[in-house]
């Protein structure tokens, strides 16, 4: 019965319908912040000031021909794609936002894995045709991933080990979501939580390839990196991968950092998730439209000198205090 | 609910958005017409060979890591690197000394 209820809000809530409406939504808000601060007008013509936009662009891109270019492995690129893209839809369903949560004691471990899925895609994706540029995207990305991904993770399981230590959640993300508002309350843990905070908000900027981190995909340099080769349908599901993984992401810090629906009460708490939602993606797109792209050498150097030791110090601190 | 069974769940939960992509990717792509040259590697104009189009992926890998542990190397090589034979004899007495301690540390459970 429980896996059948599962399976349901897999594919309505908070499952494919509700994150496919929350992505495109906010690639929607995204587009339009960044044209502002660019002094433009961002998507205007289709739907309400433009709020169809996103959704006509994958529409029309997963109708057009699809040209797998010669010595490629259109299938695997495919199958790792939608797989990337159910593993963020399962993360979903591993939160408060979820009416029949799957939970259990550290699984922790199972949202870490889930959580590599897209990276490994995309990685995929590049290596997966023979051109120069893909395999430069890709490779910079695996160079990338090990210098965001410690801090990340160190990040996320500040939240968790101090509510297994404080309140018994037994290393489990629901958990630790549902315990985070809490942690705020105490000067010590505070302290821990808004140095996890910041180095976990750094290493998402990185995670999501937005700028100053958009090195593998560095359109002045190497075309479109992993995405060269890619057009119509297979293209539609990568923009699809990267925003579904921007919102669950988001909705991740939401709720492991910034107390999910706390302080608002019942269902008003809906309110204060969406804007916790909003204020998140606004501070990605804020550096996002404001920072110039680094060499990777720099991106390397900055996530492994100051990022991570940040997360290194919230990670044992966690521990202590 | 264990943790077994949450990776079952979690396993379910992936599957069926997947098999969704999958069916809407199958329903409504349009397969492509061979004409021309776009099934061809795009490379800003040139014509490459097919066998030379693609880098090995480790030598771009590597390549950013040498660059990012350049300093490291020279410096630790400038430092370490004396070129007098007693020096490597007391590198390697200390690196064997570590070993054997974390092996008696290992053995004794710390």
């Amino acid at each position: 019965m429980y896996a059948a209820l599962v399976a349901l809000e897999s594919l309505i809530y908070p499952g494919l319908l509700f994150i496919f409406f929350i992505a495109l939504a906010t690639q929607w808000i995204v587009r339009k912040i960044v044209a502002r601060m660019q002094n433009r007008m961002g998507p205007a013509y289709t739907g309400p000031y433009g709020f169809l936009q996103p959704f006509a662009d994958f529409f029309k891109l997963l109708t057009k021909e699809d040209i797998d270019v010669i010595g490629s492995a259109g299938s695997a690129v495919v199958t790792s794609l939608v797989l990337a893209l159910g593993s963020l839809i399962a993360l979903l369903l591993m939160l408060p936002l979820s009416p029949w949560p799957i939970y259990a004691p550290g699984d922790v471990i199972l949202a870490l894995y889930l959580l590599l899925w897209p990276t490994i895609a995309i990685v995929i994706a590049g290596f997966a045709v023979p051109n120069a540029f893909s395999s430069t995207g890709s490779s910079r990305l695996l160079s990338l991933v090990l210098a965001y991904e410690p801090p990340f993770i160190m990040s996320l399981l500040v939240p968790v080990v101090l509510s297994s230590r404080y309140f018994g959640t037994s290393y489990s993300i629901y958990g630790a979501a549902l315990t985070s508002p809490n942690l705020w309350l105490r000067p010590s843990s505070a302290i821990v939580m808004a140095l996890a905070l910041f180095s976990a908000i750094l290493s998402l900027q990185a995670k999501l390839m937005k700028k100053p981190f958009d090195i593998p995909e560095a359109e002045q340099e190497i075309i479109a990196g992993m995405f060269t080769e890619y057009s119509g349908p297979k293209l539609a599901y990568i923009i699809l991968l990267h925003d579904i993984e921007l919102s669950a992401l988001a909705i991740l810090i939401v709720y492991l950092f910034l107390g999910g629906p706390a302080p608002l009460p019942g269902l008003t708490g809906i309110v204060s998730v969406a804007l916790k939602y909003f204020i998140v993606v606004l501070v990605v797109t804020w550096i996002r439209a404001s920072a110039a792209r680094l060499r990777v050498d720099q991106a390397i150097a900055i996530m492994w000198k100051y990022v991570l030791p940040v997360s290194i110090v919230a990670l044992v601190a966690s521990f202590f205090v | 609910m264990t943790l077994t069974e949450a990776v079952l769940l979690a396993s379910l939960a992936m599957l069926i958005p997947a098999a969704a992509f999958t069916i809407l990717y199958l329903k409504y792509r349009r397969v492509a017409v061979v004409e021309g040259d776009k099934h061809w590697i795009y490379a800003c104009g040139e014509k490459w060979e097919l066998e030379k189009m693609a880098i090995a992926p480790q030598s771009l890998f590597w390549a950013v890591w040498r660059k990012v542990f350049s300093k490291l190397y020279v410096g630790l090589m400038e430092k370490f690197h004396t070129g007098v034979l007693s020096d490597w004899l007391m590198y390697m007495i200390i690196i064997l000394a570590l070993a054997v301690l974390a092996l008696a540390l290992a053995a004794t459970g710390g």
